[in-house]
C-alpha cells in the first residue's frame, strides 16, 4: 500500500478512538474523515463539512433526503471546476494544454472532476492530461512540466505539500490555478475556491439542529453558495503573464 | 524518506477530541475528525470558526472540555496531531 494507506490508517485509528468515547454527534471535515467514521458508525448522526460528492461515494442516498445519519455541507458545485480550466485560458500566453495534478489515494472523487474538465478542455480547445502525484518526487517532477498551465485539484494532499508544488509551479514558470486562496497567499498565480469558513459555519446550524432532536437524515446536504477568486499580479509578473481586466474585475483579492 | 518526513508530506491528520459542549440544561460531546497538517494555519483558523460558530448558537466548549483534549493529546508528540 502507497502512502496514503499509512495517512488512512492513522485517520482510522483516530476515528477508533473518537467512537470509544462515545459522542453524541460527529463532525467529520475532509471526505476520509468522512469514510472512516460512517464505517463504525450508523447511528451516531455524521455533520460533514468541505467533501466532494457526498452521492457517488455513498454518504448519502441523495442531497435532498440523506436518508441515514450522514449529511452535511459539500465544497465543490459542478461548474467550479470548468471555471478553473477557463481561467488558465484567460492567461496570455494562453496554454493549449492543462494537467491536472492531484493524489488519487487522497482524492478518490477526482474523476467526476476531471469528466466536467475534459468536457470543458474540448468546449476550450485545450488538451486536458492527468499529472497524478503521490510523493516527493512526482512534485518535484513537476517543474519540468513547462509545456502547459497546471489546475491543482482539491485535495488535502495537495494542500499538506504545497509548498513543494508552489516551489515547482514557479520554477517550471507556467501559470496554475488552484482550490484555495491559501496556495495564492502563498505565491501560486490564481484560485476560485468555496469558502470552508463558511461550511463550518453552516456545519454549526446542523450539528445545533440534531443537538436539539433534529434527525440528519431529514437535513438536506448543502452546495456551497459563496465563492471567491483570488489572483497574485506579483507571481504573474514573475513567471511573464498576463490576466484581462475582465478576470481581475471580478477577483476578490488581488495581491499586487 | 523516514517516517516523520512521510507524516508531513501527508501532512493530515487531527482529531478533536469530543468537546463537551454545553447549553442551559444541556451538555452533549461533539466528536471532531479533520484533515490537516498539525501546524497548518488553516486547521487551527477552521477550529476557531467552528468554536466561535457553536458559540452562536448557545454552545460553549466546558470549561474542562479543553483539558481533556490536551491531556488526549500529550502521549502523541509528532507534528501529526493537535487539539
Amino acid at each position: 500500500m502507497g502512502n496514503g494507506g499509512g495517512d488512512r490508517a492513522r485517520i482510522a485509528q483516530f476515528a477508533d478512538e473518537l467512537i470509544a468515547l462515545k459522542p453524541d454527534i460527529l463532525l467529520a471535515v475532509g471526505t476520509p474523515s468522512v469514510e472512516e467514521l460512517r464505517r463504525r458508525t450508523t447511528t451516531i448522526p455524521i455533520v460533514f463539512a468541505v467533501v466532494t460528492d457526498p452521492v457517488s461515494q455513498g454518504f448519502v442516498q441523495n442531497l435532498a433526503h440523506p436518508g441515514g445519519n450522514v449529511t452535511g455541507f459539500t465544497d465543490y458545485d459542478g461548474p467550479l471546476a470548468g471555471k478553473w480550466l477557463e481561467m488558465l485560458t484567460q492567461v496570455t500566453p494562453r496554454p493549449s494544454r492543462v494537467f491536472v495534478v492531484y493524489n488519487p489515494a487522497t482524492a478518490p472523487f477526482a474523476p467526476l472532476m476531471l469528466g466536467t474538465i475534459e468536457d470543458a478542455g474540448r468546449a476550450l480547445d485545450v488538451t486536458v492530461e492527468s499529472a497524478p502525484v503521490h510523493d516527493t518526487a512526482s512534485i518535484v517532477a513537476l517543474a519540468s512540466r513547462k509545456d502547459g498551465g497546471l489546475l491543482v485539484l482539491p485535495d488535502f494532499f495537495t494542500m499538506s505539500n504545497r509548498a513543494l508544488l508552489l516551489a515547482a509551479i514557479n520554477e517550471a514558470r507556467v501559470p496554475a490555478v488552484f482550490w484555495s486562496r491559501t496556495f495564492v497567499d502563498e505565491g501560486g498565480l490564481m484560485s476560485y475556491s468555496t469558502d470552508s469558513a463558511e461550511q463550518l459555519r453552516r456545519a454549526a446550524s446542523y450539528i445545533d439542529r440534531i443537538l436539539k432532536g433534529a434527525r440528519a437524515a431529514d437535513l438536506p446536504v448543502q452546495n456551497p453558495t459563496t465563492f471567491e477568486l483570488a489572483i497574485n499580479l506579483k507571481t504573474a509578473k514573475a513567471i511573464g503573464v498576463t490576466l484581462p481586466p475582465s478576470l481581475l474585475a471580478t477577483a476578490n483579492e488581488v495581491i499586487e | 524518506m523516514n517516517r516523520r518526513e512521510v507524516l508531513a508530506l501527508l501532512g493530515v491528520t487531527a482529531a478533536l477530541p469530543a468537546s463537551v459542549l454545553a447549553q442551559t440544561n444541556a451538555t452533549r460531546r461533539l466528536g471532531v475528525l479533520s484533515v490537516t497538517a498539525a501546524d497548518d494555519a488553516i486547521g487551527q483558523t477552521r477550529s476557531a470558526v467552528l468554536v466561535q460558530a457553536l458559540a452562536g448558537h448557545g454552545w460553549k466548549e466546558r470549561d474542562n472540555s479543553r483539558s481533556i483534549g490536551q491531556r488526549r493529546r500529550r502521549p502523541r508528540t509528532d507534528r501529526a496531531i493537535r487539539r
